[in-house]
């Protein structure tokens, strides 16, 4: 579980502060699949690296008692002179396993990945399609309460594509994941809820479509905080026929 | 087979321990090419240069001007330190670079591989300095003094908290732009001149030495060989400023680090 108390978050900058949270609590339900959106800047990464624990807020509190994964689906990930196993050996050794859980997780990552001697290669000589599947499969290998996953993007060939789906449904029913895309149809398709990040604000939605119409219209009108909730019959008509957007925010107060 | 493996559930301080040992075996493995003869080739390459010009100079000029000591003992004692100093604001300077893509692992933080590298240098000049001296002190027959153990200590902690720190300004610097690596290497090349390596400090005219006693790296070579060699006359060289220098150094760049975090972590998704 993890649990936001009124967390505040804010980079200096010579302009002054810049905020990506601005007081915000909430409590993330378990085993969900949750969509988070936000227009670039909003701060979807910089959210990623508090709930992995990798930054601390600048005020508040977060709770978390579940294990955490790296951001799945970056290029990064790896060493590029190290090879292959060296870099899933390396990895296992961060996260605390010990030798016997390494070679499994080396095995494991060997079969699943497909690419046979490679794994004995330098990471630089990879191929991007190469790379994925080898941190495709150490993701898979390890457990998490709760997955992290940056724009997974489709690589490889079919036949990998399809293990790769597979893989990624039984990642979905085993855990919590937080998604992060620009693909608003593959959100919908994978999420069961939505979680908004615009202008240091964050809510979330329990139904899929109507977070997806509020984020549109909060952002297509780059409406400032704080945000009001539309019922998704009305945002649909005002996205819908909006061609120039209104000047005043409506519902603002 | 356990796949799904359960992670562990490790404290703070332990998760800590496994980044840096790992990191460390990681830059052996990458440092020394996987090869026997790796660390061997590690330690001496940087060297060869100061060994060449140690032992050239050596005979053409005999021990005229250090009668303390013979002259590619001289070298060696004011080269190892600076080479320490060198070699860690460079290879800090890289550290970002080479291991860009572990950062995304949340158990990382950016300073982890530089503590790492500062670490892995810090052992190759302990170790260097330990066969280079000893084999200095047979083959020469320069018996130095280890009596001063303090001082020795205090040159080489200056060393390493100059070089930790202007590291870490490096590093940021470069990571945010680029010419930094180019300008960084062209100034140390002239550095190894006024740092007085090759040539003592006291055989130059008054008015050149006043400006360079103001190189904190002056005070660590020279420092070294008087701590060693205390009949070695210097000029007015001090550790105390070094290493005072040094903890300034050190803490900018800490603070110049945290100040500049959110570049590091590429803010702005």
């Amino acid at each position: 579980m993890i649990e936001f108390q009124n967390v505040t978050k804010y980079y200096p900058t010579r302009a002054g502060r810049h905020y990506i949270l601005k007081d915000v609590s909430f409590t993330l339900p378990p085993l969900t699949n949750i969509g988070l959106l936000g227009r670039n800047g909003a701060g979807k990464s910089t959210m990623m690296r508090l709930i992995g624990g990798a930054e601390n807020p600048s005020a508040g509190k977060i709770i978390k008692d579940c294990s955490v994964s790296w951001p799945l689906g970056l290029v990064g990930g790896f060493q590029g002179s190290m090879t292959g196993v060296e870099n899933v050996k390396f990895i296992c050794k961060i996260y605390g396993l010990d030798i016997a859980q390494t070679r499994d997780v080396v095995e494991y990552v060997s079969e699943f990945s497909e690419i046979g001697k490679f794994m004995d290669m330098p990471v630089k000589t990879y191929s991007s399609g190469m790379r994925a599947r080898v941190t495709f499969g150490l993701s898979m290998a390890m457990y998490f309460d709760l997955y992290l996953v940056d724009e997974l993007t489709a690589v490889g060939d079919p036949q990998f594509r399809a293990k790769a789906e597979k893989a990624f449904d039984e990642l979905r029913a085993r855990s919590t994941i937080i998604f992060v895309s620009h693909n608003l149809a593959t959100v919908a398709k994978v999420c069961d809820t939505i979680a908004v990040l615009h202008q240091g604000e964050f809510q979330l939605f329990e139904d899929v479509q109507e977070g997806i119409e509020n984020y549109t219209y909060w952002t297509q009108n780059n409406l400032e905080p704080p945000l009001k909730r539309y019922p998704k019959e009305v945002v649909k008509k005002k996205n819908s026929s909006k061609k120039a957007p209104a000047k005043k925010a409506p519902g603002g107060t | 087979m356990s796949i799904p493996v359960r992670l562990p559930n490790n404290s703070a301080w332990k998760n800590q321990k496994l980044v840096w040992s790992g990191l460390f075996v990681r830059e052996c493995k990458t440092r020394f090419g996987g090869n026997k003869l790796g660390i061997f080739w590690a330690l001496l390459q940087p060297l060869t240069l100061p060994l060449l010009l140690g032992v050239v100079f050596g005979v053409l000029l005999g021990n005229g001007s250090t009668s303390a000591m013979p002259y590619p003992m001289f070298v060696l004692l004011g080269f190892l330190p600076f080479n320490l100093f060198r070699g860690l604001v460079t290879q800090s300077m890289n550290a970002f670079k080479a291991n860009q893509g572990l950062l995304i692992h949340q158990k990382l933080k950016p300073s982890d591989p530089i503590f790492a590298r500062v670490f892995f240098e810090s052992l190759l000049a302990f170790i260097a300095f330990s066969i280079f001296v000893a084999v200095a002190t047979f083959y020469f027959d320069a018996q130095p003094s280890f009596a001063d153990s303090l001082s020795i200590l205090a040159g080489f902690a200056s060393a390493l908290m100059l070089g930790t720190g202007f590291g870490f300004f490096a590093a940021v610097a470069e990571h945010k732009n680029k010419n930094v690596a180019h300008i960084v290497n062209i100034l140390l090349q002239p550095l190894l001149w006024i740092s007085c390596v090759f040539v003592p400090l006291n055989i130059l005219p008054d008015s050149q030495q006043k400006f360079l006693v103001w190189n904190p790296l002056v005070h660590v070579t020279e420092g070294m060989r008087l701590s060693m060699y205390p009949h070695y006359s210097t000029g007015d060289v001090n550790l105390l400023y070094s290493l005072v220098i040094g903890l300034i150094v050190f803490w900018f760049g800490m603070a110049y680090y945290r100040a500049n975090l959110s570049v590091l972590y590429d803010l702005g998704d």
